[in-house]
């Protein structure tokens, strides 16, 4: 399954040699999804017609010698949370199975602008909610490393497409880590920028404080790639921030000299396998190979965060789902009053974790458990900003693992903490905004992919992709990726 | 501690339920139960330092607002654009208000 992945950068140089056309790289998509999606299932589904539409026009700009981009005629895919007109966007959920979106996410809509072929969508957890996405209502998607094992989630289409070589790039969404926690899993690289740089206007909400779009790709110079595109204010999403620098791609190779970095290792030590630790070990040397200065860095009870999460992405998903009534979109169950309806409507057509998170959310905003437990979990999370504001005073960049373990099997059985703890790692950028990436390291005893997870302060996007670039040449380019002719 | 000064049990999920305007299967009120039992139990870890009287703001920098002066808003054909069914200059929707009197 596993063979060289599609590098977004030598797709978009061919294109401006004019040594490909946009038209054979969708073909080239095209053929790999038939070749391997039927034991992976990244896609929920694929718009042939139009992206071969799309290649078309892309192909007639390149010939006329007005691309929209560099990107132009590059194919991607997104997560089924994403709008796209015209096609449905299910949220993998059987409430959305027939809805069709009559707009496009301002995400995609700003690729499609810079002459990106949309190929499809692809699978995730029910509403992004879950760490593998085996709670999708739609379908099985598998880890291309091993098909008996999960790709992550709950963006797991997303980085399971990139690491079958399927697309060079997807979008997918980041609430608690669902973008890093499946790219760590497949081997490949899973950026969260600072929450509000990428707009959320037409993908669906979760947890709204928390939810990010992010990108998954190949490569940490992809990523930035892609970022570029998307880093921009939009109107329509209110929280949507102007990024101060958005250029990124030139910082990629500026290296690591003086950076100093700081090490989560009483947190790895506490939390993840021996052989997570031993790759954060070798993260770590290769950093200060190459001129950055490491030291130990804390954060204050790292299970406190993970327990906030719990409690605040809850009670934000109870609110947010509410309108999935069964009136304004979406399939509609019998009943003999309008309540009723909606309550039939949810009960028929949510899956478990959904209704298990929602029921979640309503107790923790009840009376009395909103005094006991919705109120400490919004000060601990003012606490979590308020360390890491403190901790890059005196880093540029935070070091540690992505996940506490590589990749689980298909059929392990996890219980709803246990499912939760998957994020450990990965809450804390959520909880404070903050820009985080996960770059692929090695391999774990199961010879699975591991990640290590760099977080930099706000709109420092640029120390993600220097720190990311040193650590995949050093312990990825050169060590298992190579290996395996990555 | 966030102590729970609730029993954790199937009677009080289905009213969870109510509250959440969802209508469960009774085969799945147990494994409800029994997971939300588990990360209640769990929750009940997280430390209150509300008593700190430490800020409770938004860890967040909130979002750059406009001026808080009047804006055009879209125009007509361009709401009506998103409308999956028509009629005049109107949304179509399904009807799914049999039986109630909608008051203009």
């Amino acid at each position: 399954m596993m063979e060289k992945q599609w590098s977004l950068r030598e797709s978009v140089a061919a294109l401006v040699a004019g040594r490909v056309t946009s038209r054979e790289l969708v073909m080239r998509s095209l053929a790999r999804i038939e070749e391997c999606d039927a034991a992976v299932g990244a896609f929920l589904l694929v718009d042939t017609e139009g992206a071969l539409r799309a290649a078309a026009e892309s192909d007639r700009r390149w010939t006329e010698g007005l691309p929209l981009s560099p990107l132009d005629g590059i194919p991607f895919a997104v997560k089924d949370n994403f709008c796209a007109k015209g096609l449905k966007t299910t949220c993998a959920s059987r409430f959305l199975e027939d809805y069709v979106s009559p707009h496009d996410a301002t995400a995609v809509s700003l690729l499609k602008g810079a002459g990106c072929v949309l190929m499809g969508k692809l699978n995730m957890d029910e509403f992004a909610m879950g760490s593998s996405t085996r709670s999708s209502a739609l379908g099985l998607t598998r880890n291309p490393w091993d098909v008996s094992r999960v790709p992550g989630g709950s963006s797991g289409g997303s980085a399971a497409a990139v690491a079958a070589g399927e697309v060079p790039f997807a979008l997918g969404t980041d609430t608690g880590g669902s973008v890093r926690q499946p790219a760590s899993f497949c081997g490949v690289v899973g950026l969260k920028p600072t929450y509000g740089v990428i707009s959320r206007y037409g993908v669906a909400s979760f947890a709204s404080s928390m939810d990010a779009v992010g990108v998954v790709t190949p490569s940490v110079e992809d990523a930035a790639l892609v970022l570029e595109c998307l880093a921009v204010r939009d109107p329509l999403d209110a929280t949507s921030r102007s990024h101060p620098a958005p250029q990124f791609i030139r910082d990629t190779d500026q290296g690591v000299e003086g950076l100093r970095i700081g090490v989560l290792s009483e947190f790895a030590e506490a939390a993840c396998s021996p052989r997570v630790q031993a790759l954060l070990r070798q993260g770590i040397d290769q950093l200060v190979l190459a001129g950055a200065e490491a030291r130990g860095a804390s954060l204050p009870r790292p299970d406190q965060a993970l327990l906030c999460y719990c409690a605040l992405s809850a009670v934000e998903a109870a609110s947010n789902l509410a309108r999935y009534d069964g009136v304004r979109y979406g399939r509609t169950a019998n009943g003999s009053t309008p309540m009723e309806r909606a309550s039939n409507s949810r009960g028929k057509y949510f899956g478990h974790e959904v209704k298990s998170r929602i029921l979640l959310g309503t107790a923790l905003l009840t009376d009395d458990m909103r005094e006991s437990h919705y109120r400490p979990a919004r000060h601990i999370r003012e606490q979590v900003s308020e360390a890491f504001r403190a901790l890059f005073a005196s880093y540029d960049l935070i070091i540690g693992p992505t996940t506490p373990t590589g990749a689980f099997g298909m059929d392990e059985r996890l219980t709803d903490l246990q499912m939760r703890e998957m994020d450990l790692c990965t809450v804390y950028a959520n909880l404070a905004g903050l820009p985080a990436i996960t770059v692929p390291a090695g391999l774990d005893e199961n010879g699975m992919p591991l990640g290590l997870q760099l977080i930099a302060p706000s709109f420092r996007e640029e120390l993600l992709f220097r720190g990311g670039r040193v650590l995949e040449n050093a312990l990825w380019r050169k060590g298992e990726g190579h290996a395996r002719g990555l | 501690m966030a102590v729970m000064n609730r029993e954790v049990n199937e009677e009080w999920i289905r009213r969870l339920a109510e509250l959440s305007c969802i209508a469960l299967r009774e085969d799945e009120v147990a494994s409800l139960t029994a997971g939300i039992a588990e990360i209640l139990k769990a929750l009940e870890r997280m430390e209150d330092t509300s008593d700190r009287g430490d800020r409770m703001k938004d860890a967040v920098e909130l979002a750059e607002l406009r001026e808080d002066a009047p804006a055009s808003s879209l125009e007509r054909e361009q709401l009506l654009a998103a409308a999956e069914c028509r009629l005049e200059d109107c949304f179509l929707v399904p009807r799914v208000m049999d039986g109630d009197e909608v008051t203009a």
